[in-house]
């Protein structure tokens, strides 16, 4: 009586786990709706991106990704609602093609294809002031101290001149205090290379304010390791901020700053 | 006693697994967010060409009609009576409410379809109805039957103030657009109506309710400037058209409008468009529309309600408010009804084919 006890609990463990298993199968084939935008202060709306999935096997091609039939608005600040309307490779956008993005600003992504709804919603940062730049000699990066704006995060690369090298990636990114006003950021450590003296005077620091939403998914896919398009990422469960059933991607307020040489 | 705690022991943590193990990795959130009618039905009509905010005004002067008459349907939507007392040779009888019936089953029997009203403004209301409903080849008749031939023209003629009423304040001053809010709340139903059956549904229910041209009272769509007078405290009033029929900024003595009335600019770089000013239209308040003849804030009228905007045109525009205004400046003297551009043409007493 007593083994029997003890086996039953086993055989349940053992169901449920070859349960999952059929899950992470199912999980392989299945096709999500991918969703890209990034907005930036003071730009034109460069629009939405609405693709799909293609299974497994068969070669990229945005025509037959794109999504054409997409019914697409966004609403800023809760009142105003423009609608976005096809206009290729499946990228939507307003009708006139004239909506400037503003900084501070709240834009909300509301969209349905067939069943299926889709969300997402990011407040776009101020374009970064930096206070004041550093070359920390000791590990070899650049730092910025920034003003900083709520519900901000802050990221930060090298360039080198003009722009002829420059960093791919963030190191991390600094997620000031609620209470503070200004924050550090730095870049990667500079390549060997640009740390040579003739170097001084090229070396640049740029800045980029994020959405604070940015961090969660910075976070996973810096865990996941990236190869270089979020998209198509190695795998692992990717923090994004666009909602739906079996939607993926990122609607996002991104501000770009100007280069800022430092010695 | 010690096999119960033995077998707890075991049984727990296994249950624990059972329960915490088999969880699905969440992708997204599931989502309880919806989409607005009201947004997709603005997402449709701009879809669908925003004809508002991208053509002309579909009218046509009475020569254009009458050179055009083999090709196109003109449709008198008069009432019987005046229709008996004189119409366009060729021109049927319809009224208001079998318009769109009428429409719906024989407009692919001709070129274009001319609509003709006693002033012009019903017929634009209308026009601009039936384009929004797919229509694209439908126009109206300038002016109406009252620039066809004298004998039709005291609707106008009667209604031309001559001396403005001394009540009214009239000023250049700029008066700003609202702030931006929401749109007016749209329920579908059921809310798998495909929006196509749902405009055209609502379009129609329009048209049946009409656009009383006549200036006897003001009615849902229309309103009397005498009217305004009386409430224009509770109406966000806005002219629309050009900076210079509003206030000519070079001299300021030419043109002005009503205190309190606000631009909007129609056509060009239209003003109702998503991307510039339409979400400054109160939701939520009265709104009264003019334009130099009436017949332009009717076809802008007839827009803004398909949207649900509460919108009232006020009947013949400036005309109705300081014909003289009109007459000041080049660019806005084909506004104002001139007696002596009436074409005269010839017209067909009786009840017509």
């Amino acid at each position: 009586m007593k083994k029997h006890l003890i086996i039953i609990p086993f055989i349940f463990f053992i169901m449920s786990c070859e349960r999952s298993q059929i899950v992470e199968s199912d999980v392989t084939n299945q096709s999500y709706i991918v969703v890209n935008s990034e907005l930036n202060p003071y730009k034109l709306f460069a629009g939405v991106t609405f693709t799909k999935t293609l299974p497994v096997g068969i070669p990229y091609d945005i025509k037959a990704a794109e999504l054409k039939d997409v019914t697409a608005y966004i609403k800023i600040n809760g009142v105003r609602v423009i609608p976005l309307h096809y206009t290729n490779d499946g990228v939507y956008k307003p009708l006139y093609n004239d909506l400037v993005i503003e900084r501070g600003n709240t834009y909300e992504l509301f969209a349905e294809w067939g069943e299926t709804v889709i969300y997402s919603a990011t407040k776009v940062p101020f374009p970064p002031e930096i206070n004041n730049v550093s070359y920390d000699a000791g590990g070899n990066y650049l730092q910025a101290n920034i003003k900083t704006h709520p519900d901000e995060v802050y990221g930060a690369i090298w360039v080198i001149g003009s722009g002829s090298a420059k960093d791919e990636t963030f190191p991390n990114l600094s997620i000031p205090e609620a209470s503070s006003y200004n924050t550090n950021v730095i870049t990667s450590p500079l390549p060997e290379q640009y740390r040579a003296s003739e170097y001084n005077g090229k070396r640049n620091i740029q800045v980029y304010a994020f959405d604070k939403q940015y961090t969660a998914y910075f976070n996973s896919a810096k865990v996941n390791v990236p190869v270089g398009n979020a998209f198509t990422q190695n795998g692992g469960t990717i923090n994004w901020n666009v909602f739906g059933n079996n939607v993926i991607g990122m609607f996002i307020g991104v501000a770009k700053g100007n280069q800022k040489n430092v010695n | 006693m010690k096999r119960i705690k033995f077998l707890k022991f075991l049984i727990i943590p296994v249950a624990l697994l059972l329960f915490t193990g088999c969880e699905k990795d969440k992708i997204t959130d599931p989502l309880s967010v919806k989409t607005e009618d009201c947004a997709k039905l603005l997402w449709y009509l701009e879809d669908e060409g925003d004809i508002i905010n991208t053509i002309p005004l579909p009218s046509l002067e009475a020569w254009e009609v009458k050179d055009y008459l083999g090709s196109s349907l003109v449709i008198d939507l008069r009432t019987n009576s005046r229709f008996i007392e004189g119409h366009i040779s060729g021109a049927i009888n319809i009224q208001h409410d079998s318009l769109f019936k009428y429409i719906k089953t024989n407009y692919s029997l001709f070129n274009d379809v001319v609509l003709v009203s006693a002033s012009g403004q019903s017929a634009a209301y209308y026009a601009s109805l039936l384009r929004l409903a797919g229509f694209p080849n439908v126009y109206y008749l300038n002016f109406g039957m009252a620039f066809w031939n004298s004998m039709f023209s005291s609707v106008w003629t009667d209604r031309l103030a001559l001396e403005p009423d001394t009540t009214i304040l009239f000023t250049h001053t700029d008066y700003p657009k609202r702030s931006y809010s929401s749109l007016p709340q749209i329920n579908i139903i059921p809310s798998d109506l495909p929006m196509k059956d749902f405009v055209e549904t609502r379009i129609e229910g329009m048209i049946k309710e009409g656009f009383d041209e006549e200036y006897y009272s003001s009615s849902n769509s229309t309103m009397r400037f005498s009217d305004w007078i009386s409430r224009k405290e509770q109406l966000y009033t806005i002219c629309i058209g050009s900076q210079m029929f509003y206030s000519s900024s070079s001299d300021t003595t030419i043109t002005y409008h009503p205190e309190g009335a606000v631009l909007y600019h129609i056509p060009g770089p239209a003003d109702f468009r998503s991307t510039s000013y339409l979400q400054t239209l109160p939701s939520e308040s009265p709104i009264a529309i003019y334009s130099g003849t009436g017949q332009e804030s009717a076809f802008y009228t007839a827009y803004l309600r398909l949207l649900g905007y509460d919108v009232k045109s006020i009947l013949f525009g400036m005309n109705n408010i300081d014909y003289y205004m009109l007459l000041r400046a080049d660019e806005i003297i084909p506004y104002a009804f001139q007696p002596s551009y009436i074409f005269d043409y010839p017209y067909t007493s009786g009840t017509g084919k």
